[in-house]
């Protein structure tokens, strides 16, 4: 009981002056200390002397294979408050090491932190040492790819991901990395239509949110390989797959995203959709009528199908009367010549 | 006996030095700041980084008295000081509407670590209406190279 009174009036003090030294071998040794408290697992109650102690690490910022290894099995302790800590320590020690073998496992521990996390708070803590210690360098495009499974497999399990995670997941998205995700997924021995789902969504977000800088030249074999893919998820037979990625097509066409080459392959499906399919192809070839071949099909849609197919299939482009005006630059009268 | 007086020794030192701790934890309920001024002049660092964050958890709106205000900001400005000890008592002055810490936060950001900055960004959000420096400073943070520092100055212009 002594022993038990004596920690409660000593540990917290002893604690906190640990972050006091004069040289680098002192601030070692107070790191030593305090990842030695932080693991002791006593049976009285410790919990706000090795929370300190922890939050200490982070402040002493010492990057020892005893602390890093001590504060990864801590992420996992029970306790909120030092699982948190132990992951805001990790972070901080890790935002200023360089990117090696050593750095790896502080982000698999973090990456399965994020996976295994039991709220919001915690996934919160994770994704800021994500940040912290991934995002300060360049990586392989395996390495990224890594990463965005993890957090893709996080987004298809929570409901309302903190915004940390949209911050992150635009850190290490790009094109080539979400092509190569979504491939590796419709090429997989059995398709989980959800991740499926999701890569494309995150694709088609990440095409839309960074329209601007991809309308540039140097991207368009980029782009155009993009839409292709989309074009192979169309011929995948889930509903849901086709439809996001008709849409997608459709959205992106009016950018002028979509290459000719695309829209010669979009003309050749068409006729082998169903027709809710149809109607979205054909929202997307509208918006593509500079296209010659897109013309082409249009006329000749046009002249071989009855008022009632066109209007079924084109009704909500307009009435047939307007699609003839434009297709064939008719003019309307009252319209400036 | 020997070891009884021993541990009451130990005991009893142990308790004497936890007593910054029960200070910390007696500021809001405080009839006037000395205290709390009293503990941010400790020699201990840990005390004096506990004493801000308790102050700044309290989120009050002004600062209860001149002096405290003075002693945070010789805090703020003294080079030798902690940088985690600087960003917090810049959150507290950027709380308080204290414009005169615009300058040593500006200064502070540039010899900080990234952590320590992230609060010293937030310490200068409040007083970007008031003073044009402040503002500019968070527009050039805008494409700082760390990147909570960054997004944090990003988003907060949107918001404005």
């Amino acid at each position: 009981m002594l022993w038990g009174l004596f920690l409660a009036c000593t540990s917290i003090h002893h604690v906190g002056t640990l972050l006091e030294y004069s040289s680098i071998e002192e601030r070692d040794r107070n790191a030593h200390r305090a990842i030695t408290i932080a693991l002791n697992d006593t049976w009285s109650d410790s919990t706000t002397a090795r929370a300190l102690a922890i939050q200490n690490l982070g402040l002493l910022r010492n990057d020892s294979d005893e602390v890093i290894t001590g504060l990864r099995q801590l992420a996992k302790h029970p306790h909120p408050d030092l699982r948190r800590q132990a992951l805001w320590a990790l972070g901080e020690i890790g935002r200023e090491l360089k990117w090696d073998d050593s750095t790896k496992p502080i982000v698999t521990t973090l990456t399965e932190s994020l996976l295994t996390a039991r709220s919001n708070t915690d996934a919160h803590y994770a994704l800021d040492a994500l940040l912290k210690v991934y995002c300060r360098h360049v990586h392989t495009m395996d390495e990224d790819l890594e990463l965005l499974r993890s957090l893709q497999q996080y987004l298809s399990q929570t409901a309302e991901p903190p915004s940390s995670f949209y911050v992150l997941e635009r850190e290490i998205q790009s094109l080539p990395v979400l092509m190569a995700l979504i491939r590796e997924r419709l090429h997989a021995s059995s398709i989980d239509v959800d991740a499926l789902y999701t890569g494309n969504l995150a694709l088609i977000r990440y095409l839309n949110r960074n329209r601007g800088a991809l309308s540039d030249p140097q991207y368009r074999s980029l782009i155009k390989e993009t839409l292709t893919q989309e074009l192979e998820m169309v011929s995948v037979d889930i509903h849901s797959l086709q439809l996001l990625s008709l849409w997608s097509l459709a959205t992106s066409a009016h950018h002028d995203l979509i290459s000719e080459e695309v829209a010669i392959q979009l003309v050749e499906q068409a006729p082998q959709l169903n027709d809710t399919l149809q109607v979205l192809v054909h929202m997307a070839l509208w918006e593509m009528l500079n296209v010659q071949v897109v013309r082409n099909y249009f006329r000749h849609f046009l002249t071989h199908n009855t008022d009632e197919d066109v209007h079924h299939v084109l009704g909500m482009l307009g009435t047939k009367v307007d699609l003839i005006q434009q297709l064939y630059n008719v003019p309307v009268v009252g319209d400036t010549p | 006996m020997v070891t009884l007086i021993t541990v009451g020794f130990v005991l009893g030192t142990g308790c004497i030095n936890n007593r910054h701790l029960r200070q910390i934890s007696s500021i809001p309920t405080a009839q006037n700041s000395s205290k709390a001024s009293k503990l941010l002049t400790q020699k201990h660092r840990y005390v004096r980084l506990s004493t801000l964050q308790q102050l700044n958890s309290l989120q009050w709106t002004t600062a209860p008295d001149a002096e405290l205000s003075n002693t945070i900001l010789t805090l703020l400005e003294e080079d030798s000081e902690w940088c985690p000890i600087r960003g917090q008592a810049a959150l507290l002055l950027g709380t308080w509407q204290n414009t005169s810490a615009t300058g040593a936060i500006v200064e502070a950001l540039t010899i900080c670590d990234d952590e320590s900055r992230y609060w010293m960004l937030k310490g200068l959000q409040p007083l970007a209406k008031a003073d044009p420096i402040a503002l500019g400073t968070i527009q050039s943070l805008r494409n700082d190279a760390d990147i909570f520092i960054r997004n944090e100055a990003t988003q907060w212009l949107e918001g404005q």
